[in-house]
């Protein structure tokens, strides 16, 4: 397979691949025919013993989190043959009996084993990758202790609920070498790959203004307070957030609403929408320097995530390669959903749907010549993640631009509740000269939990 | 007021805000006479279940007060003293969240009151963590000898994500405790904390620790190198994966040193 790595981008591939636990894997795989005795963390599966198929032909995944978007995209995973899937795990119940009886309707068997604990799933010994789909505030942890059981991770996006937290997992996920697919599977649609590349390629000229479209959020009416569900582990749920009292409108899919545990739509889809910005403008590495703008955050009821804002990010002159004299980020809902990037010479927009047009047809046609910088092509977000477990390489969606796209969403929250301009220092991900905002960066955790 | 919500309507054209962003829109009631004591008063009562609108024109004030020191020291003091008052247990909840914003070393004492409840400790941590200062830091190690094992693993936490050194010898005794997820959650802290005494006792736990504290105690060796990387001190982050690398360690740890060296050899 035929890559090829964006500039400035770390490549996960390469001498730095073959550092994996996978490799030291089929290093003692090597030298297990030598009658070498295995270290007790080597699955005898891993190895190919036990009558099942090695790693090269199949890879062994566990699923955390299969509620909604979990479940859809275990059973995107049970499409391909080369992903066996052994073990859900779920706090409700009810969500993981469901995924595992699909599972085991899927291969004909009953082999499947249902999990209450991702701490459990994670103790077996023969998994070779993890689907991770929980909430946002439950998003380092689990995947933190995955990457350091070696294990290579798709995990739903936004990346993580703080900087803090995404920081952590960025530096977790190096540290141990594990392959990483975000679910910001637009990367993987040809019509924002192209776009990007149109923008990376100059064809619009210098950018000066990128206008990222996000949805509104809703508010909704206060609550009462109600039993919880049999079947859910509530505390379990609220995991490393306050304590909170249990009500149907805070969990499952609403999650997404309350800043304990999200940022709202604002956070949702700039994992989107953002990444896609910092995709065409070659920003993935680094940050605004200043932001400012304005939300309104629902006041009486119990969702209290911004469901109307507009921030503006300013970008240095050296954050960009397309942007010289420096480039503006406006994010917003009042903006069509989808990222346009303004320059000098025309305009790009594109969206789901397919959707790419440009303010001249030509813009369009134009091809990549062979001494430009051609993208990197995933057609398939699921399988450019198995492809790249298997040759370490990176994949289309990899961490750190992730924990780019979603800095971009926790900064405009921090500037629309400070209510003021903050300064940023992209290099060192603290505010410049601003303790009040940086307390912002972290959030004690509920006790046991931890980074 | 915008329909949205929003001070003025967003245009899509130049985008760039004209206004300074000013108070959101429902501290209609601070411009309409409210007073601190008032809008504090409010909230007093609160229990899950009722309008958050008292507890949001607090907020604005939080907001509005972070413009001036003096003013911003006023109502974090008021907000404390809640905490010791017959506040609702939720009310004290939502004064932890305030404080965390603007509290400071002042506050210290009335929050650090709340640390010896299961009620009210992980609250309680959620206001300290983010106060700078040695008296967030002492009162985060004095809970440390007190309460049941989960509270102070919390207390253990927050001085790892703190990263305060002084807290080294508590952890590292604590490390070597009979309570497993207490001796974890320390080993961790002191991976966080990444000082030379930290490494210098994660070594010690590698080399002459309890079984089960060995794995636990290389990945805080690791989460340290990271750390001393990043503060300038290659050298030290070195030694570590060079000692991990000629040890009998998992296949993760072994892969972790190999590729920590790596990087630093690429500078």
């Amino acid at each position: 397979m035929k890559k090829r790595i964006q500039k400035g981008q770390s490549t996960g591939g390469g001498e730095r691949a073959a550092l994996s636990r996978r490799g030291f894997l089929k290093q003692t795989a090597a030298a297990a025919a030598g009658a070498v005795a295995f270290p007790a963390i080597i699955p005898a599966s891993a190895l190919g013993l036990g009558g099942n198929t090695a790693p090269s032909e199949r890879l062994v995944m566990g699923c955390i989190g299969v509620g909604s978007q979990g479940t859809g995209n275990m059973k995107g995973f049970l499409g391909f043959r080369e992903f066996q899937i052994v073990a859900v795990c779920d706090v409700d119940r009810n969500h993981r009996l469901e995924a595992a009886r699909i599972i085991n309707e899927t291969y004909g068997n009953q082999d499947c084993q249902d999990y209450g604990d991702f701490r459990e799933i994670l103790e077996r010994d023969d998994l070779d990758v993890v689907s991770i789909a929980v909430p946002d505030h439950w998003h380092a942890i689990p995947a933190i202790a995955a990457a350091k059981k070696g294990l290579d991770i798709y995990a739903e996006k936004p990346l993580a609920l703080t900087i803090s937290q995404g920081r952590a997992m960025v530096d977790a996920v190096h540290r141990y070498g594990v392959i990483w697919q975000t679910g910001s599977w637009q990367r993987s649609k040809e019509n924002f790959r192209r776009g990007c590349e149109l923008v990376r390629n100059g064809r619009i000229g210098k950018v000066h203004t990128v206008k990222v479209g996000l949805p509104t959020g809703s508010p909704i009416e206060t609550q009462a307070e109600m039993p919880v569900p049999e079947g859910f582990d509530y505390d379990f749920w609220l995991g490393p957030a306050p304590s909170e009292p249990y009500t149907e409108k805070r969990c499952h899919w609403n999650f997404r609403w309350i800043l304990d545990y999200s940022g709202g739509q604002l956070t949702d889809w700039a994992a989107h929408h953002c990444d896609i910005a910092n995709w065409g403008m070659g920003t993935e590495h680094t940050g605004p320097i200043r932001v400012k703008g304005q939300g309104f955050f629902p006041r009486a009821g119990l969702w209290n995530a911004a469901t109307n804002y507009f921030f503006e990010c300013e970008y240095s002159k050296e954050a960009s390669p397309v942007a010289p004299d420096g480039f503006t980020m406006l994010v917003s809902n009042s903006f069509p959903m989808g990222t346009r990037f303004e320059g000098t010479d025309g305009w790009i927009f594109v969206d789901r749907g397919d959707v790419l047009e440009a303010s001249a047809p030509e813009i369009l046609k134009s091809e990549i010549g062979p001494k430009e910088m051609a993208f990197y092509k995933s057609s398939n977000h699921a399988r450019n993640f198995l492809e790249c477990v298997r040759s370490r390489e990176q994949t289309i969606a990899p961490i750190d631009a992730a924990h780019h796209a979603i800095a971009i969403a926790h900064l405009g929250n921090i500037a629309m509740q400070l209510e003021r301009e903050v300064h940023w220092d992209p290099a060192a991900e603290r505010f410049v000269n601003d303790p009040e905002a940086d307390r912002k960066l972290s959030r004690a955790m509920r006790g046991p939990w931890h980074l | 007021m915008a329909p949205n919500g929003l001070k003025k309507e967003w245009t899509t054209g130049e985008g760039i805000m004209t206004t300074t962003p000013t108070l959101a829109a429902a501290s209609a009631s601070i411009v309409m006479g409210a007073t601190d004591e008032d809008a504090l008063t409010a909230i007093k009562t609160y229990q899950f279940g009722q309008s958050r609108e008292p507890l949001t024109v607090v907020q604005d004030l939080v907001a509005a007060a972070a413009k001036d020191d003096a003013q911003q020291r006023d109502l974090a003091g008021k907000l404390a003293a809640l905490l010791g008052s017959d506040a609702t247990l939720h009310a004290k909840q939502f004064v932890c969240r305030q404080l965390a914003i603007i509290g400071t070393e002042e506050n210290v004492p009335a929050i650090a009151a709340l640390l010896g409840s299961a009620e009210t400790a992980d609250m309680a941590r959620y206001a300290l963590e983010p106060i700078p200062g040695a008296a967030a830091d002492a009162a985060l190690l004095s809970a440390l000898a007190q309460g049941p094992a989960e509270g102070r693993i919390g207390a253990v936490n927050s001085l790892g994500a703190r990263r305060v050194e002084a807290a080294m010898h508590a952890l590292d005794e604590l490390a070597g405790g009979a309570d497993a997820a207490l001796s974890q959650a320390a080993i961790a802290a002191l991976g966080r904390i990444a000082s030379k005494d930290a490494v210098a006792a994660l070594e010690r736990i590698q080399s002459s620790g309890r079984p089960e504290s060995r794995r636990p105690a290389a990945d805080a060796l690791l989460a340290a190198a990271t750390a001393l990387t990043r503060d300038g001190q290659a050298a030290e982050a070195r030694h570590i994966y060079r000692a991990l690398k000629g040890q009998d360690q998992e296949a993760p740890v072994l892969a972790a040193a190999e590729i920590g060296l790596h990087d630093l050899r690429q500078g």
